[in-house]
């Protein structure tokens, strides 16, 4: 029922002077969509996601057309440059319903869950949100099916 | 000692939910049995009911719901909207006197006849919304105070404390987007208790968007819990909205010993609470407070309760 219980705890990070490109090899090689963005002490500054990245792509490098210039010009660019600054979080004590409506509520595909001191101590992401409510409502498991024809079977 | 009024009439009584049901007028009368005990009734200024103008009602229910209403118990039915708005044939007419009574001492703080009020009313109302009665709450009496205090006595910022133990869904749609009136509540988790609303996440709305918040209390959790988050979320909500007028929606079902929830406070606990709210009067609205009861079911525990209540309204 509560968030810290089905957020991921072993958070991938990045640091915000990093490059808008190791930003994208981490997500790649992770196959993840954000990155919490922290200082040296787990304090959460910000968040980048691959939106972002992509929104600071210009369209000829997304088609791997860029020049030499463009791509020098976007090497320099920081993950600080690009991040969402103080992004919404939630609490490790949370509950699921209130993940599931505040995600609606705020459009946004993953929440860092901080302590009261806003250490980072895990994130939820719509994906961990519906692993977490299939296992809540144990949808994958045998047996759902069994109140149904019971009640069928009864109501003849 | 402060002017305090305590609103108690017997026509609160004919309100009847049936035999098993847990708002009952016995609520009243062990509240009233408490207070006399403790030999607090003769400091306290004893005031009837009046029957609410239908203009105020008005002010904040549709037209439609309330002759809804009026249909519905006049035509003998034995409940309205939920199963559990259990109702009798007076139950229209105690709504308006619960209403009017709130109203009357809304009117008397306000001429400086009283310093502040206990008003022992039934049928309750935070539940109340626009056009749906709900959670035993047909209207919304703290809501319509607020709306009388601001168009009769230009009261521009009005502050309701709710600490009743489920959130004042109806209170909170009434005001969400509204920038004049900053409801705070405190109340067991929504994922754990009536009504389902009240998240820490609902802030209000449109204009009024910064003007409610919600501190949602964890099953089990009790007096520390309530004194840090009173101390993080509401003082330094009122401290700077400086509400002019203080209305509480007193409800006593957060207790330990009340069956309707899972929160552990202490009647000490209780105290506290009220004690930081007349702090909180004392600051911005010139003592101007006034409870209004919401719940709290616990038969044996309600007279304590509202005993350790006027004590701390009368100045301790």
């Amino acid at each position: 029922m509560f968030v810290s219980r089905s957020m991921v705890s072993e958070v991938i990070t990045i640091d915000k002077d990093a490059s808008v490109f190791e930003a994208q090899e981490k997500m790649a090689a992770n196959r993840i969509r954000h990155l919490p963005v922290i200082e040296s002490d787990q304090r959460l500054i910000g968040i980048v996601t691959d939106r972002d990245i992509r929104s600071a792509m210009p369209y000829s490098m997304i088609k791997n057309q860029a020049t030499a210039e463009e791509t020098e010009k976007l090497a320099q660019l920081t993950v600080a440059d690009i991040m969402t600054h103080n992004p919404k979080t939630i609490s490790p004590n949370f509950t699921l319903p209130d993940a599931l409506l505040l995600i609606q509520k705020e459009r946004v595909g993953a929440f860092p869950v901080v302590d009261e001191a806003g250490k980072l101590k895990g994130i939820l992401s719509v994906r961990d949100l519906l692993r977490a409510f299939v296992n809540v409502l144990g949808i994958h498991e045998p047996g759902t099916f069994c109140a149904s024809k019971s009640s069928r079977r009864s109501a003849r | 000692m402060k002017r305090t009024g305590y609103l108690h009439d017997n026509r609160y009584l004919l309100h009847d939910t049936g035999p098993y049901h847990p708002e009952t007028s016995d609520r009243l009368t062990a509240m009233y049995n408490g207070i006399k005990a403790a030999g607090l009734l003769d400091h306290l200024i004893l005031l009837p009911a009046v029957r609410a103008d239908l203009k105020w009602i008005d002010s904040v229910h549709s037209t439609s719901y309330i002759r809804r209403f009026e249909e519905v118990c006049l035509s003998g039915n034995r409940t309205f909207d939920y199963p559990d708005n259990q109702m009798c044939v007076d139950t229209y007419e105690t709504a308006f006197l619960a209403v009017g009574g709130v109203i009357d001492v809304a009117r008397r703080i306000m001429e400086g006849e009283l310093d502040n009020a206990f008003c022992a009313v039934r049928p309750p109302g935070h539940h109340a919304e626009r056009a749906q009665a709900m959670g035993f709450c047909y209207f919304n009496n703290v809501a319509i105070a607020a709306r009388y205090l601001q168009q009769t006595h230009g009261v521009h910022r009005v502050g309701i404390i709710d600490f009743d133990v489920h959130h004042g869904n109806g209170t909170q749609a009434i005001f969400e987007e509204d920038p004049t009136v900053f409801y705070y509540s405190i109340h067991q988790h929504p994922s754990f208790a009536f009504p389902g609303t009240g998240r820490e996440f609902e802030e209000g709305t449109e204009l009024g968007y910064g003007f409610t918040k919600n501190s949602p209390v964890l099953p089990g959790q009790g007096d520390d819990d309530y004194r840090k988050l009173i101390e993080s979320d509401l003082l330094p909500a009122f401290e700077r909205f400086k509400p002019e007028f203080i209305i509480v929606s007193s409800g006593f079902d957060g207790h330990e010993d009340d069956d309707m929830s899972d929160i552990n406070l202490s009647s000490a606990g209780f105290s506290w609470i009220m004690e930081t709210i007349m702090k909180l009067g004392d600051q911005s609205a010139g003592g101007r407070v006034m409870s209004v009861l919401e719940g709290g079911y616990c038969l044996e525990r309600l007279g304590e309760l509202a005993a350790d209540h006027v004590r701390i309204l009368l100045g301790g």
